[in-house]
């Protein structure tokens, strides 16, 4: 009862009178409910679905018959969401999840072992036929940066020339003039003491195909 | 089995005003306003692609129904993007309330679920896009908004009175449901962490290299002196772990909800700080939690200050107190 007070103090503010539930009383495991409690519940889910009459509280009116449908479609919907998020956990897609928003929530789960603190940027220049050097964006391939580095830079900083050709061919689609050459470089940035020390990484160039230019 | 029931009911559905829900309207359309789908970026996702890489189940949905080039085109996408923005501009306002917002929350769907069927993942929208289709389901347009406006003249000459019209018992679970899901979903991410690799991501290496490899490229500073701070990192990873594992408390223990929703809001700002991550969408729903789900928790502080601080200066003052 005290705490009912204190809170029905802290919603009166300005010396209106209490007229909402004590919310910080109601937490999802409440204690159980007094026997003397004004609540009433009449609820027969096996006869007829949605069944469920409002509980009064002490301030408010019983609610009309058609008001009680919202309330039976709302906790439909909240079973439905909460209970829908176990299936990405269940089937986990990796990287590639295919449920959006129903997500499977593992992002930097890996804990990475002791070591220099590094990491390595790299970017990808496209040559075209008439000479000119591009840098390859996000926005010339049509992807997310992410996408772009999974799918195109880091198989090609490991040598794999076919990932180059299928770059090629992206970026070649409606070019009068098209890339014949693509070239991956990058730095190494690790931290050295107090300051951030740098090194070239080999670069690795990648020529079109000639079957492909025909 | 009637306990269980009342015990959801007391949960979910507790009778409060609908102004708490008008005002999340309010704000989450104003941020997905702000935030919202750039139109030549999914113009040029679409063009570029001539088919999804990795279709999210909504987009395959549609794509059922309507083929990829009758809505995915630059036509098709423009189309779109500009009913998903009137619809936005009048749920903000309260007109065609719950239909409008529906409109604009599916539309905003669309566009993240477009943008994520390229081979790319990933999760800031995630929760705020579930929370906006909610208020759809939820009478958010019961105040503060041009159909409660439009609303009055006809209740008053029916009779009715309307205040009556401002409370309502599915006010709530909307913000509830939210509060459920961001516990889910920080819990999930912690117990990843832990079940994938034990106590290693407290050792101050794994909070330093991801850091370095996120703030490196866009030259983070905060982020790159971070990285250099191992007793930081070590202090960052065990905070990390134990905030996600431990965010449920909020859903037990009530009281401790506004600790918890500031906490988050502090994590997620220095996350983009230091990483650049942007879960933007992330801080404005803890924020409305932080105020709205639980009210009069703000209010009771400022009045147990105004309690307690003139006793608190008197005990200072008076002679002989150590």
């Amino acid at each position: 009862m005290q705490r009912m007070s204190v809170t029905a103090a802290m919603v009166q503010g300005r010396g209106e009178p209490a007229r909402f539930p004590n919310l910080y009383a109601i937490s999802m495991f409440p204690a159980r409910l007094s026997k003397s409690s004004t609540f009433t519940i009449v609820a027969d889910l096996s006869r007829t679905a949605g069944r469920f009459t409002v509980p009064p509280t002490r301030n408010s009116d019983l609610k009309a018959p058609s008001m009680r449908q919202p309330k039976v479609w709302s906790s439909i919907v909240i079973l439905l969401v909460i209970g829908l998020h176990a299936v990405p956990v269940l089937s986990y897609q990796g990287n590639r999840q295919t449920r959006w928003p129903i997500m499977a929530w593992a992002m930097y789960a890996r804990p990475i072992p002791p070591g220099p603190i590094e990491m390595r940027r790299r970017r990808i220049f496209g040559l075209t036929s008439s000479g000119q050097e591009e840098l390859v964006t996000t926005r010339l391939v049509g992807t997310n940066r992410a996408a772009l580095r999974n799918t195109y830079l880091n198989p090609m900083s490991l040598g794999d020339s076919t990932i180059a050709q299928q770059l090629l061919r992206v970026l070649n689609r409606g070019r009068s003039d098209p890339f014949v050459e693509v070239r991956l470089e990058g730095e190494r940035h690790f931290i050295s003491g107090d300051s951030i020390a740098t090194e070239k990484l080999p670069a690795l160039t990648y020529k079109l195909n000639p079957s492909e230019l025909r | 089995m009637t306990r269980w029931i009342d015990r959801w009911n007391r949960y979910w559905f507790p009778t409060t005003t609908t102004r708490t829900l008008a005002l999340c309207r309010i704000i989450a359309v104003s941020a997905q306003l702000y935030w919202f789908p750039s139109l030549l970026s999914h113009i040029n996702l679409a063009s570029k692609n001539p088919d999804f890489v990795d279709p999210q189940v909504l987009i395959r949905a549609i794509t059922f129904i309507i083929p990829r080039d009758v809505l995915f085109t630059p036509q098709g996408i423009t189309t779109l993007y500009w009913i998903t923005l009137v619809a936005g501009l009048t749920a903000l306002v309260g007109l065609f309330s719950r239909p409008s917002l529906f409109i604009f929350a599916l539309g905003n769907w669309i566009f993240v679920g477009h943008r994520y069927s390229y081979a790319d993942v990933h999760h800031p929208e995630a929760l705020f896009a579930i929370f906006l289709m909610t208020l759809a389901l939820a009478p958010s347009g019961r105040s503060l908004s041009l159909d409660a406006l439009l609303r009055r003249p006809r209740a008053r000459n029916a009779g009715a009175s309307t205040d009556r019209l401002e409370t309502s018992d599915t006010a709530m679970w909307p913000l509830k449901l939210a509060h459920v899901l961001l516990a889910m979903t920080y819990f999930s991410t912690g117990a990843s962490k832990v079940i994938v690799g034990g106590l290693g991501w407290m050792n101050g290496y794994t909070v330093q290299i991801y850091t370095f490899a996120n703030a490196m490229p866009e030259n983070r500073t905060w982020g790159i002196w971070l990285a250099g701070q191992h007793t930081f990192g070590v202090l960052l990873g065990a905070f990390t772990v134990l905030f996600e594992l431990f965010f449920f408390v909020s859903l037990v223990l009530p009281r401790t909800a506004p600790f918890f929703f500031f906490n988050a809001i502090l994590f997620h700002i220095a996350l983009y700080v230091t990483m650049g991550h942007q879960f933007f969408l992330h801080i404005i729903l803890n924020a409305i939690l932080l105020f709205l789900l639980h009210p009069g928790w703000f209010r009771g502080l400022v009045n147990r200050l105004n309690v307690n601080l003139p006793r608190w200066s008197r005990q200072e003052q008076a002679p002989g107190s150590s």
